[in-house]
């Protein structure tokens, strides 16, 4: 027993991470309408250029951190632009735009980087100790980034103008058309916030996960398991959902195992999808 | 001059006689391209039949692997013959089909959510064929899976070790495919569907089952996938978990994309040029992928109806050229 508190930190670090992938999906769920099946690739993506400029370039971590989230957003909005834009963003056309992507980005992180996994060195080394616990300080300094992102997402969301834009966008797209806001605009900056948060959510993980072209299909995964069980669309949903998702994975990783606790997640989406579709903060 | 009807007859019996005597002098590398087009063709159209009914399937290869699993498993367990494993695989994709679409269609589990639900049933089914290892060999798979043979008493037995004789299984499976589907495409059923497709809400206001016709839909193309996955499994002698992936999945929408949904030939069309051309192309494995990716997303860009799109598109610029 006294292993618990230590697999409820260990679920709070992945929960964290999850519901950074969840709140991107989410964002772009709730404002495009779309799903972005390269959600994964962008947490790759991520994962891949802070390697890249940390690594191979030799540039301090914390300055390879945010360029990497910044590349994922970039791609995110031209992805946006020039790819969803132009079929209209319908459901079978994005869905496999989005899956071709995937192919893509795969592909391409195979060709640049090879299939043997890559590891950045952590930026932080030392361990934080008590009597139940031992959290080492880069997991710490993960979960405080995470926190910072999320209410940095929340405060955009309340607050700003860009916000209300967005928030106006997803309740109706023409009526917010005809009051004057830039329709396609807040489509373009929330994909981008939305590919944004995955690559940050790949390049804080690529400290202490290995790092290779197909990372990215579990977390996508993960993430759609969250937003069905939050409720697509809804932020709060994300980071309950998220949370949730990361203490259950522990308590099942810790006394299963990996495959089984992956299991469950499949079993779990299927489940909420038939019982209570809107999931747990839905409104529908 | 004949007439059309004589002229389509006439056509159909030449590319039969083609189809059946040309394969005759290949050797077995071009058999083997042969017969993997014909799966190909059978999992594009059939994953084309549930596209139209306005729900995609993303779990297409795991029922694929429902079939392949249930022939593997009645050959090698029981020792069944392949002439009874396959309908039954087809049977029982089509059942696990009929159960959750049913259940989903009626929890109004539809578009991004069929979607989702079907990705989510293709992983579980991954992961519990390869947890379950008392059952189904878990990652090894099952080995060993026997050929099929023809005996009938007073004949010689016709043994499936020759690929000809695969050939002209698979090309007697691609035809009996073309004729359902053209036969659902061209009668009541096939226009019910495309009016369901169009508006679910308005074909209830018209009093037709909405969720009948998508689960009918469903069920026989999920029945042709798991046909192709018992066909496979008794051609490739194995099955494993590691072939029943979303990739899979993946390449069956590009094939019917690439040759455009709108008719028949479309997704024959494609798969068969798909198939050959990394085979052709010589690409490497690992960047297959990547090209696929290129293919499907500039298909959904420039040819929003695939190939069978841009002859028309041809022949209106020539009109007005």
């Amino acid at each position: 027993m006294e292993l618990v508190p230590q697999i409820i930190v260990n679920g709070l670090v992945s929960g964290v991470v999850y519901v950074l992938i969840a709140l991107g999906i989410t964002l772009a769920f709730s404002i495009l309408r779309v799903i972005n099946f390269a959600h994964g690739e962008f947490y790759m993506l991520g994962a891949y250029i802070a390697y890249y400029f940390s690594v191979e370039l030799g540039l301090n971590y914390w300055a390879a951190f945010p360029l990497a989230v910044l590349a994922g957003g970039l791609l995110g909005a031209a992805v946006d632009q020039v790819l969803l834009r132009r079929v209209g963003r319908e459901l079978l056309k994005t869905l496999i735009l989005t899956l071709g992507l995937m192919l893509i980005l795969q592909s391409a992180a195979t060709f640049f980087f090879g299939t043997q996994e890559k590891a950045i060195p952590s930026p932080i080394s030392g361990v934080l100790r008590s009597t139940y616990l031992t959290i080492p300080k880069e997991k710490l300094v993960i979960v405080l980034i995470c926190i910072a992102l999320i209410t940095g997402l929340l405060v955009l969301v309340r607050w700003t103008k860009m916000g209300r834009a967005m928030r106006a966008v997803t309740q109706d797209r023409d009526a917010a058309l005809i009051q004057g806001v830039n329709v396609e605009g807040v489509f373009a900056v929330a994909f981008a916030i939305s590919c944004g948060l995955a690559a940050a959510a790949g390049a804080l993980m690529a400290t202490v996960l290995p790092i290779g072209p197909f990372m990215g299909s579990v977390p996508l995964l993960k993430g759609l398991t969250i937003i069905i069980l939050g409720g697509m669309g809804s932020i709060p949903g994300a980071v309950v959902g998220g949370l949730i998702l990361g203490e259950t994975e522990s308590f099942i990783t810790f006394y299963a195992n990996p495959l089984a606790s992956q299991l469950v997640f499949f079993v779990l989406i299927i489940l909420i999808l038939f019982v209570r579709p809107r999931g747990l903060f839905g409104v529908e | 001059m004949l007439s059309k009807r004589w002229k389509v007859i006439l056509a159909c019996f030449i590319l039969a006689l083609l189809l059946i005597l040309v394969p005759l002098l290949l050797n077995d590398r071009y058999l083997h391209l042969l017969i993997v087009i014909a799966c190909n063709i059978i999992l594009a159209l059939s994953i084309r039949l549930i596209f139209l009914a306005g729900e995609l399937n993303v779990g297409h290869a795991a029922f694929m692997g429902i079939g392949a699993y249930t022939s593997a498993l009645m050959a090698t367990r029981l020792g069944l013959s392949f002439w009874l494993c396959l309908p039954t695989a087809a049977i029982v994709a089509a059942l696990v089909a009929t159960v959750i679409g049913f259940l989903a269609l009626r929890a109004k589990i539809k578009g991004w959510y069929f979607a989702i639900l079907t990705l989510a049933f293709a992983e579980a089914f991954r992961l519990i064929v390869t947890l379950w290892k008392g059952l189904t060999g878990g990652a090894t798979g099952v080995l060993d899976v026997p050929a099929p043979y023809i005996h009938i008493p007073g004949l010689p037995v016709v043994d499936f070790g020759p690929k000809l004789n695969y050939y002209y299984l698979a090309l007697a499976l691609v035809s009996l495919t073309w004729v359902v589907m053209s036969r659902l495409e061209h009668s009541r059923f096939g226009l019910t569907l495309t009016a369901v497709r169009k508006s679910d809400v308005l074909s209830e206001s018209v009093a037709i089952n909405t969720i009948k016709y998508k689960v009918i839909a469903f069920a026989i193309g999920c029945a042709f996938a798991g046909i192709v996955g018992s066909f496979l499994a008794h051609y490739y002698y194995y099955v494993s978990p590691y072939e029943y992936t979303l990739h899979q999945t993946l390449y069956m929408l590009l094939y019917a994309l690439f040759g455009g949904i709108g008719s028949l030939a479309g997704p024959v069309f494609g798969a068969t040029i798909l198939t050959l051309l990394p085979e052709f192309l010589r690409i490497a494995r690992e960047y297959e992928p990547a090209v696929f990716g290129f293919i499907l997303i500039i298909t959904i860009w420039l040819l929003p109806d695939g190939l069978v799109g841009l002859r028309k598109y041809m022949n209106k610029v020539l009109v007005r050229v």
